[in-house]
């Protein structure tokens, strides 16, 4: 009988579904605290708008919206968050699966490692409050990761990797800033390999031109698949959305538009030079912000594209811009404090309770309606984490001294998290949630590192004692 | 028996700007350089021809041409650009048998930033931070005795400039010379010819800043009612209306201030405790400055975190207390011990720290104090010690 429980709790425990399960709860830590799933302020209300009234909105995509209307079965907000632990979570599997040794690599050890790592990133990072959180935001990590399984994986079978591109291409039509943020990564990828030893390293450990190309194809398709999407729900075939204004509202912030409008107001007859004395610091969501009388997103477009474009195209302008974007990418490089979740406004619940009524009550008795939550120690050791990781990282690539995957990996991850602070430090301004949702993916490659160091050591230890 | 390691070069200058990157974690994180109130004023004293000529002069001047007139991001990150040349020259004496010592260099400078006030006092527009860096230089002027004519240049460049930066620092560092050359000339007798490159480095330090204070304290009048000098407000009003002149006033100065700070001999204690960041007034000498000088600059300025009130280093407090307190342990542990490795430098940082304790609160009396900004220098001999591999840790 006791032999009998130990094999069955041996064979669940190394099973791959438990690694997935474990972790997936491990990663609901934070919204199992505050006893309802967290929100963000407005945007979280838009989405759930959104996709109730099919209104594609001018400033983001509606497929998030359409993911909660439909994984939360319309029964509960808490199945939406459990199904995008269980992505987050599959995808950790994926990686914890294909870096393995070998295939002999026993699962129940995979899963030690998987269930810790969560811990740690869950506990002393801010992946757990993404997971909870009813925003597109744990989309561009999951889109990384998935990128990163397309160009790292050599032993995903045909059917992962179709579900894995299925994947793909959902989550980067997630969020506006997904589909530049693969892109721009990919092609710094592609530009790396113009070098004959980049090329060689890049071969040695099987990134091959068929991996970049099928990486391509699955971010296009993502831009494809949500204009689409935008064109059956009543909007135009175009996936971006406010590009522009979000672009005019950090030109605001990088003090150049008080020098252009004083400088061109006398010889150009731009609208916004009637309100060039009085645009406010938060130019995109302050009720007098001057766009708001210019006709709002939509009707200010047209002026914001000539002005960006003028100061882009003149030298003067343009140094300053590069300047301020070199300034903006290091700003949001060190600004991802987690746990942006203040007291929930009317109109989220509003939109709650006309959209989801049954959570209503939880929601309104949550932590974070209450004001309870504090984040002060997680950002604190996630301060902590991001530092030794950077440490671990300069050492050990430096030194030159860990496999080559794993250097590439690190490599690749830290790239992302550049490209992501320089696309949304330059083209939306500096947030913490922005950095906070890219961080927790820093241990990683360290983790996946240890994980075959120390399956090496138990190979040599088995070898040795059979000898 | 030191001397600097030839290093390659492009490795040694690209360890300087990454780390120095890395000290300006917190105003990257503040979205703006932290300000006082008193760094309006250093900012517009660098751009106008300043009312009093004093020894804050010096670091307006630096604001003034280190932010090219541009953006006061290009000012913290020189100030923390000079503080990583000096903490690499340590690493790189210090540690010049191992291969790595990159990467405790990098620890170090990962473990004063992020557990430590280190990060904050580079990132912030004020004068502080040269105290620590002109103990840092001394220490090395001290220590090593085979130097090249160009790092002992930038060296004793970097001595010169951050101590005249502060009196306070000045003075620590006549006492410091003066212990050094009593102990080792008069009661060991050791030749000059022994001590003959520590000396000179000395000299020439000293030389210098007294020429810089002789400037300072001599040219202007009424020299000490600038509000920059963090002195009591009593003993502005006392010295307000003296004639000035020469070193003979220099004393009277000194005792002056040693009188005042008599009364609160334990107040540093409890300034050792990172100071509050409050928010910049609008209308404030701060606000006011950047938006006269760095009008580029305001917009980011009011999105800063310190402007929005987000601000605060409680856990960095507690972590900062807790390794200063164990730091103190291990000096004292170590210090016991006659045959320890790097003992003297370990006494000397001892003594900079305490003079700092004592100076501090002869200078400022109950006025705010900025001894916090100079405690994360403390770990760095211990790093030495447990690093260079000769250590013998009874304990353990």
């Amino acid at each position: 009988m006791k032999a009998t429980i130990q094999k069955i709790f041996r064979s669940t425990i190394s099973s791959e579904l438990f690694g997935v399960i474990a972790s997936a709860a491990i990663l609901l830590i934070i919204a199992a605290y505050n006893q309802s799933p967290l929100i963000f302020n407005a945007d979280s209300a838009m989405y759930i708008e959104a996709a109730y009234r099919k209104v594609v909105e001018p400033d983001r995509p509606v497929l998030y919206g359409l993911f909660i209307k439909y994984f939360s079965f319309r029964i509960s907000l808490w199945l939406v968050i459990i199904s995008q632990s269980l992505i987050v979570s599959f995808v950790l599997y994926c990686y914890f699966g294909f870096f393995a040794l070998s295939k002999s690599s026993r699962a129940i050890e995979k899963n030690l490692f998987m269930v810790i790592f969560t811990a740690l990133i869950s506990l002393c990072m801010g992946a757990s409050f993404q997971v909870g959180w009813l925003m597109a935001d744990i989309f561009t990590p999951v889109s990384i990761l998935l990128i990163g399984i397309v160009l790292f994986a050599e032993r995903l079978s045909q059917g992962r990797l179709v579900f894995v591109s299925i994947l793909v291409v959902f989550s980067i039509a997630m969020h506006n800033s997904n589909f530049y943020i693969c892109l721009g990564l990919i092609l710094l990828l592609a530009f790396t390999a113009i070098f004959k030893p980049v090329r060689k390293l890049y071969e040695s450990i099987g990134f091959t031109f068929r991996k970049f190309f099928l990486a391509l194809v699955l971010i296009i398709m993502s831009n494809l698949t949500l204009s689409t999407i935008h064109y059956f729900h009543g909007g135009e075939f175009k996936s971006s959305r406010g590009g522009v204004i979000f672009l005019m509202g950090n030109v605001v912030e990088m003090g150049i538009i008080d020098t252009y409008l004083n400088e061109q107001c006398g010889r150009k007859n731009y609208d916004l030079c009637k309100y060039k004395d009085s645009i406010p610091n938060n130019f995109l969501w302050d009720s007098k912000s001057p766009m708001r009388k210019m006709g709002g997103w939509k009707g200010s477009e047209k002026e914001y594209t000539v002005i960006i474009k003028d100061i882009l195209t003149t030298p003067k302008y343009l140094k300053t811009f590069v300047f301020s974007s070199v300034i903006l990418t290091l700003k949001q490089l060190a600004t991802f404090e987690t746990g942006e979740a203040a007291k929930p406004w009317r109109r989220v619940n509003l939109a709650v309770r006309n959209y989801h009524y049954n959570d209503y009550r939880m929601f309104m008795h949550s932590k974070q309606s209450e004001q309870k939550l504090n984040f002060t120690v997680i950002n604190f050791l996630q301060n902590l984490v991001f530092a030794s990781c950077l440490l671990i990282y300069l050492v050990t690539i430096c030194s030159g001294k860990i496999d080559v995957r794993y250097q590439v990996f690190a490599i690749y991850i830290l790239a992302a998290i550049l490209i992501n602070a320089w696309i949304c430090g330059t083209f939306s301004g500096v947030f913490p949630r922005y950095q906070s949702r890219v961080v927790w993916l820093m241990p990683l490659p360290i983790f996946l590192c240890i994980m075959e160091y120390w399956w090496k050591k138990a190979l040599v230890k088995n070898y040795q004692s059979i000898k | 028996m030191n001397y600097i390691q030839e290093d390659k070069s492009r490795r040694v200058l690209s360890n300087i700007f990454v780390g120095a990157l890395i000290f300006c974690f917190a105003a990257l994180n503040n979205k703006f350089p932290l300000l006082f109130e008193e760094s309006g004023v250093y900012i517009k004293d660098g751009f106008l021809r300043p009312r009093v000529f004093n020894n804050t002069f010096l670091y307006s001047f630096f604001v003034a041409h280190t932010s090219w007139g541009r953006s006061l991001w290009l000012v913290i990150y020189t100030q923390s650009l000079v503080l990583t040349i000096v903490v690499n020259y340590y690493f790189r004496v210090f540690l010049k048998c191992k291969s790595n010592h990159s990467v405790f260099y990098f620890c170090y400078i990962f473990l004063v930033s992020f557990l430590m006030s280190a990060s904050v006092v580079v990132s912030t527009i004020s004068p502080m931070l040269f105290n620590g860096i002109s103990i840092l230089a001394f220490g090395l002027l001290l220590s090593v005795r085979k130097m090249s004519i160009k790092d002992r240049l930038i060296i004793s460049t970097i001595a010169v400039i951050s101590t005249a930066m502060s009196i306070s620092s000045l003075l620590i560092l006549v006492i410091i010379s003066l212990l050094y050359f009593i102990i080792n000339i008069i009661f060991r007798k050791k030749t000059l010819k022994k001590n003959g490159a520590s000396i000179i480095n000395i000299g020439i330090v000293t030389l210098f800043c007294l020429a810089i204070v002789f400037l300072i304290q001599v040219v202007p009048k009424n020299r000490l009612s600038n509000d920059l000098i963090p002195i009591k407000s009593t003993m502005l009003s006392e010295k307000k209306h003296e004639a000035p002149a020469g070193a003979k006033n220099i004393i009277t100065d000194i005792l002056g201030y040693l009188n005042a700070g008599v009364p609160q001999p334990l107040s540093p204690i409890w300034d050792l405790s990172i100071s509050t960041y409050n928010i910049p007034i609008v209308n404030g000498q701060a606000l006011n400055a950047i938006e006269d000088w760095f009008s580029g600059d305001i917009r980011e300025c009011y999105l800063s975190k310190q402007r929005e009130g987000i601000e605060k280093f409680t856990i960095l407090r507690i972590s900062q207390w807790l390794l200063l307190l164990s730091s103190i342990v291990l000096y004292v542990y170590f210090t016991m011990d006659r045959k320890m490795r790097y003992r003297n430098l370990l006494f000397y940082f001892l003594a900079a720290f305490l003079l700092n304790l004592a100076i501090g609160s002869v200078f400022n009396g109950a006025q705010k104090n900025n001894l916090w900004s100079f405690v994360w220098v403390l770990p760095l001999p211990l790093f030495l010690i447990f690093f260079s591999g000769k250590t013998k840790l009874k304990f353990i």
